[in-house]
Formats: structure tokens, sequence, C-alpha cells
């Protein structure tokens, strides 16, 4: 049985590198934001509360909308060598996600909307101490991304349900239940990545409704204020958004992983029943994840809070058993080239797992009573971006500038890189878990003590990180001058 | 070692040890290589075992965790002492006093936007908490054994003062 | 589905879009509905209308990505949650004309959901249709109602 031809062309090449550079721009002012709250916190600036909240608003929102970009780009890039996808719709999407991001960059500067990310109804309308335009502009903004990650999304769906027979096909039903007529039909299977397309598509499309319609109720609101809102009903949607939208970021960019780490270690990542099963799990469990953020909504109805639990335990099978798993077998005694690539991709899963261990502790009721809305919250979801999705991220672009410049970068600057976004990131993210265990809580302009000192010792984590990134920012350009020296 | 302070301590064991696994999985890279095919069924073998191994601490977990839901039972609505708590941005309304080794409910609402009801020990340790919302009245039980000053704390974002939403009762 | 057999459906379904969504506002204009069950009356017209479009698709399968359609199945449920405002169910209870109308226009916008879907590519005509479905039901349940009062 032979492997379909991939396309390549140079079209869709240009559609990752504009999304992918954008977001990874977009993260790098965003990541100054952090660093600048956190030495706020620390007492090392005077930063005023309205100023803060502007920021942390900013701050979550683009981080977020960064690293769906760059995952947007990446899978857009690895499903149209599968099937040709118009580019056309794919600069829609992009279009209106930086429409949005300029939206929302306004309304926070100068407009001071301050009411977080979560925009949770009706903060973003009373005792603001922003104008009323800024909170109209913020969520026209946050309408704006949600529209191009629809359009996303859509495309997406489209192109898995034309390309492996639908829905059915794209599942791979036939191959976990019928896999002898399967594979004597001569069909081939959905590659890796094509899970990853079909759940972000699907679960995509499911938050995009929910942000779509709580967007629409709010910007109604806002316009007419007499027209109420349920606030559970809208903190219900607002959270089935903004935790599916975030959460697909990490299976969006695992994808660049199946198809990048395979090429290092000279090995083959395949489709594998046990891999469709797990993805199956995934689009199940991604879809109810976010009851765990209601968890300390006591009048949220009983079952759905014990749903939240074990969906949430649940969550964590398929990356621990199956993709994290199959990841480390895949390089288990191979000849793997330790590059700048590799190294990313490998210790990316590792963020991933312990990111997701903090998430599963914290998503138990009983401990949520105790961390919940401490900086324990922000402690495993920056564990699972900053060192998941944005490695996975980091590890493809270096592989695309290692494979197109044939050249890799010295041992001695893979170390400096490591002991920067690791050992940085180490003290930054321990300095979240301990002031979570200690209740400081999250979102504090000015903390409780031993919030300050433990600022501290964050910004110095960001820093050392920070530092790191700047030297592979140096690497990645040097890798990129040589790749033009070679093309011809 | 107050209970926060153990779930510290295991997840950081957890992630030293999923660390050191993976930099140990890594480091076979350096050894004498072995093709895919010889890998693969050995690795398939671990796997099963690993999935069953992960399945019986998860069914043990929830096991354990479920039954100890903060929220409250019928039997604990009709039979405690209600506490009304209303929070406004930046203040909470609520009794100065609150009798020791009683079953209370806190009966948490909001006048205005989302805020949270967090409860801070005399030693200062987050005990427990509650969303307070507008529309909605979230039943909080809770029994003080220790007497002494506790601190409130908003614990959900709420706006500009969100930092400085404080409030305190006695338990006598 | 034979030819015969999907001119009666789309002829049915057409015809049940039109009774569902005059019928109603001019046969009981004096009632007066509740936000909630307006919406989820709404959310049965929207139903109908998507339908409606998925049965008219059903005859080409698009197999090549056709984006001006993506266009028709993205803005017309948008627009169509848009109209959904509660603050206007007042207004249009005592015009049933007006009523009908808006209606019929939520009927029609269903209906190029589904159907511009369809068109864009093959299947997306049913994601579109179950989102809108979705968020027309998901509004009876908090938007221009407070479920505790």
């Amino acid at each position: 049985m032979s492997e379909p031809a991939l396309r390549e062309d140079a079209a869709a090449s240009r559609v990752m590198w504009i999304y992918m550079l954008t977001g990874i721009a977009i993260f790098a002012l965003m990541a100054l934001l952090g660093l600048t709250m956190r030495m706020g916190q620390a007492k090392w600036i005077a930063l005023d509360p309205t100023m803060f909240y502007a920021i942390m608003t900013l701050h979550g929102a683009g981080m977020i909308t960064a690293m769906a970009l760059c995952g947007m780009g990446g899978l857009w890039y690895l499903m149209n060598r599968e099937r040709a996808l118009s580019t056309l719709v794919a600069y829609w999407a992009y279009a209106l996600m930086v429409a949005g991001v300029v939206a929302v960059l306004l309304s926070v500067f100068p407009g001071k909307f301050g009411a977080g990310w979560t925009f949770l109804y009706p903060l973003p309308f009373v005792g603001a101490a922003w104008p009323s335009w800024a909170t109209g502009l913020f969520l026209l903004g946050i309408a704006l991304v949600n529209i191009g990650w629809i359009v996303w999304c859509t495309q997406m769906f489209g192109c898995v349900v034309a390309k492996y027979g639908g829905i059915r096909g794209a599942l791979a039903w036939d191959l976990v239940f019928h896999p002898k007529q399967f594979a004597a039909s001569g069909r081939h299977e959905p590659p890796p990545q094509a899970f990853a397309a079909l759940v972000a598509a699907v679960d995509g499309l499911l938050a995009g409704a929910a942000g779509m319609l709580v967007g629409i109720a709010l910007i109604v609101h806002w316009l007419s204020p007499s027209i109420p809102l349920d606030p559970l009903w809208a903190k219900n949607l607002t959270y089935f958004f903004g935790h599916t939208f975030a959460n697909l970021t990490i299976y969006m960019a695992i994808a660049l992983v199946y198809v990048g780490l395979p090429r290092y270690a000279n090995r083959e990542w395949h489709t594998s029943q046990v891999l469709a099963v797990a993805w199956w799990g995934t689009l199940l469990f991604v879809a109810f994840a976010y009851f765990h953020h209601l968890y300390m909504d006591f009048v949220q109805p009983r079952p759905v809070q014990y749903i939240g639990e074990v969906v949430s335990y649940l969550a964590a099978f398929p990356p621990a058993v199956v993709t994290v798993f199959g990841g480390a077998l895949l390089i288990f005694r191979s000849q793997l080239r330790w590059t700048m690539g590799s190294m990313f991709m490998f210790a990316g899963m590792a963020g991933w797992i312990v990111g997701g261990f903090g998430a599963v502790i914290d998503a138990t009721i009983d401990i949520n009573s105790t961390l919940h809305n401490t900086l324990w919250v922000p402690a495993h979801f920056h564990t699972y971006l900053l060192e998941g999705v944005v490695l996975f991220v980091l590890g493809w672009i270096f592989h695309q500038l290692e494979e197109r410049s044939s050249a890799q970068s010295s041992p001695l600057m893979r170390w400096l890189v490591a002991l920067g976004v690791f050992g940085g990131g180490a003290i930054f993210l321990l300095a979240f878990y301990v002031a979570g265990a200690d209740g400081v809580p999250r979102r504090y302009a000015t903390q409780p003590p031993p919030g300050p000192e433990i600022s501290a010792w964050a910004s110095i984590g960001i820093i050392i990180l920070l530092i790191g990134f700047l030297i592979c920012l140096v690497e990645a350009v040097r890798l990129a001058r040589l790749r033009r020296a070679v093309a011809p | 070692m107050d209970f926060n302070q153990t779930v510290l301590v295991v997840f950081l064991v957890g992630s030293v040890l999923i660390v050191a696994a993976m930099i140990g999985v890594a480091a076979t890279t350096r050894g004498a290589p072995q093709p895919q095919s010889q890998v693969q069924p050995r690795g398939y073998a671990l796997r099963a075992r690993w999935f069953w191994a992960l399945g019986a601490a998860t069914a043990l977990a929830l096991l354990i965790s479920l039954p100890f839901v903060p929220y409250p039972s019928s039997a604990q609505l009709a039979g405690a002492q209600h506490v009304k708590v209303t929070a406004q941005q930046y203040g909470f309304v609520l009794p100065a006093t609150i009798p020791a080794r009683t079953p209370i409910i806190f009966d948490v609402t909001a006048l205005d936007v989302n805020h949270g009801f967090g409860i801070y020990g005399p030693d200062n340790r987050l005990i427990g908490q509650v969303q307070a919302m507008p529309d909605y009245v979230n039943h909080l039980p809770f029994t003080f054994s220790k007497p002494g000053r506790y601190t409130v704390r908003c614990l959900e974002y709420c706006g500009v003062g969100h930092a400085y939403m404080q409030g305190a009762f006695e338990v006598k | 589905m034979t030819a015969s057999r999907r001119t009666l459906v789309i002829a049915l379904l057409a015809a049940a879009c039109v009774v569902a969504s005059v019928v109603p506002p001019i046969e009981s204009s004096s009632i007066r509905l509740d936000v909630q069950t307006h919406h989820l009356a709404h959310a049965v017209i929207i139903a109908l209308g998507l339908a409606l479009g998925l049965v008219i698709a059903s005859g080409r399968p698009v197999r090549e990505e056709q984006p001006a359609w993506l266009l028709a199945a993205l803005a017309s449920p948008l627009l169509a949650m848009l109209l959904m405002i509660p603050a206007t169910y007042d207004f249009t209870e005592t015009h049933p004309v007006l009523h009908a109308l808006d209606h019929l226009v939520f009927a029609a916008l269903s209906l190029l959901t589904a159907y511009g879907g369809e068109h864009y590519l093959r299947g997306v005509g049913w994601a579109a249709a179950i989102a809108l479905e979705l968020m027309a039901v998901g509004a009876a349940f908090g938007y221009g109602i407070i479920l505790t009062r």
C-alpha cells in the first residue's frame, strides 16, 4: 500500500509562516506584559490597578489568540498537504483574527478596558473604570477573533470530512471496528494530524457557537442595557468558549510534533486503532471539561459538577497513555538527532504532562475549594502553554529552518537556550504553584504576603526565560539567513 | 503540613518523576540504537500496563475525592444556622461574629457583579470558598472548630478594587 | 431519495416553514409569550429552515471549496442570532404582519445557513445547522431572561 504523495507549495508555506510569525510576535509582546504584571506585584515597579487590570486583560486575550494563530497556521499547512485548501479562506480567518486583536488592543490601550479576558457578565458594564466605547470595542474584538476561528474550524471540518469520507471516515471508525475490511478496501487511514484537525474543528465549532451566542448577547446588552442576561448562563457559555478555545491550542500544536518528531528519529508515527480511540476520547472530554471552572458555583446542577471531575480526569488519558507515551516510544533507543527542533518538541511533551497533572489536581472538586482562583490556576495553564504549546511551535519553526538550511545549532547554543527556557521557566512556574498552594489569589494587582516575595522570584524567572527566548531568536535568524543563502 | 502544602508536595514529586522519566527516555538515544519494529511490541505491552495502572489510580482518586464535595445536602441546609453574606464592589456585608463548633450555612450572593467568598483562617490559610453571584444564592456549609479572627477575600475578579475587597469575622 | 420524493419533502418542509412562521403571529396575536417560549418557538422555525436548506442542497454534493458560499453559511446564522433580540418581542407580538415577516426572515436565513454550508463543501451545512440550532435553543436559557426571577 503506497502512501499518497504529499503536496508542498509555496503559497501554503506562506500561509503557515504568516500565521506563526504573527502568533510569535503577539506572544513576545504579551510575555513582556506578563513580566510587567509580575514586577508590579513584586513591587519593583509602580503599576496602578487600572493599568494592571488593563494589561492583564490584554495579556490573557492576546496570549490565547497568539497560541491559536500558531496552531491554526501549522495545522492548516499540514492538512493542506493532505487535501488542497483555499488560501483565500485561510487569509479571511487570519484577517478577522488580526482585526480582532487590533480592536482588543485599542480597547485596552488607550481604552483601559479591564474586565479580564473572561469578560464575565455583568463586569464589563458595572462599576467600570473605563469608558463604554472600550467595552464595545473589546466585545467586538473578541467576536472578530471568534469569527476568524469559526472560519478556520469550518474549513478544517470540510477538509477532513471531504478527504476521509465523512465523519465516520475522519474518525477512522472502520479502522477500529472493521480493521480487516478496512485493510482489504485499500483505503488510507487518516494520519495522526488529521485527528487533531477533526477535534479542533468539531470542538472548536461548538465552542465558537457558545462564544458567538454570549458575544451577541453581551453586545446587544451593551447597546440596550435594559435586556437582562442570566449571570450563570453567561458564565457557562463564556467558560465553554474560553476554556475550550485555550485547551484546543495544545491539541492543534501536537499535530506539529506528530509530523516533526518522526523525521528527527527517522521512525514512523502512524495512526493505529489505539490512537484513533484516544482522539475520540479527546473529542468528547474537551467538550465537557470546562465544567471544572464552575465547581465553586454551587447553584450549578450537581451532576454537572461530578461529570466535570470525571471528564477532567479522563482527559488526561489520551495524552498520558497514547500521545506522549507514543512520543517517548518513538524516540526510545532511536538515533534521534538532537537539535533545537527535536529538543523543543520532546521537552514540550514533558511540559504538557506536568501542566496536565497540575490541572487534574485542581479539577478535583474537594481540592478546588482551596485552589480555585489562587495562583495555582495560572500555574497549570502557564505550564502547558509556555512549556507545551510554545515549545511545540518553536520546535516546528526550528524544524523548518533546520530542514531548509541543512544546518543546525551548536550544542553550546542548545544548552544555553535550554538553561534559559527550561531553567527560567521552572523558576517562573514554581513561583505560581508555591503561591497558589499558599492561597495567594490570582488577578490581584496588590498581593497579600507572601505574594510579593514570590512574585519577585517569578520576575527573575521570566527574565531568565526571556533571555533564553532572545538567544532562540538570534539563532532562528541565523538559520533563516543560511536558508536564504542556500536557496537558489 | 496543611492540605494545600501536601497537594503541592504530591505535585512536585510527580512532576520530578515525569521529567526524570522523559530525560531517561531521551538518554536512550545516546546508547546502541534498536529498530522501531523491535522497540514497538515491548512498548505496547508496557503501554497496556500503564493504561490499567493509570485507570486504577484514577478510579481510586475519584472514589476517594468525590464523597468530599463541599456542596450542602438537604439535611445540612435544613439543620444548620444560616448566615447571610452579600458581596458588592468592593466589600462584604456579613455578621461580625460566628459561633464556633456550630454547623453554619453561608447564604452567599452579590448585588452587582460576580465575586468570590474566600475564607482565610487565623493562620492566613485559605480554607474554603464559594462564588458570590448576582441573582443567585450559593449555600456554603462550614463548621469552624478553631476560634479566632477569619479574613474573607474576594476570589473572583470583580474590577479595579478586587485586590482590596476584604471582610472579616470573629469565630467565638 | 428519488427526485420526486425529494421534491415532495422540499414542498412539505417549505410549507411547514411558512405555516410555522406566519400562522402563530396572525392567529394568536392576543397571546403574549414569555421570552423563553418565544426563543424556543424561533428555534422551531429555525430548525425547519435548516432542514429545508439541507434537503435542497442534498441534490448536488459539492466536493471543491466554494469560498463565496462560506460567507453565506457564516453570515446568515450571525444575522439570525442578531435579529433574535428579546427586547423586540413585545413589540412584534402586537404587530402580527411584522412578526410573521420577522419569522420568515429567520426561516430564510436558516435555509441559507444550511444550503450555503453544503455549497461551500459537503458536510459543512450540517455543522453550521447544528451550531445555529444550538445557539437558538441556548438563547432560551438566559438571553433576555434571568432564570431565578
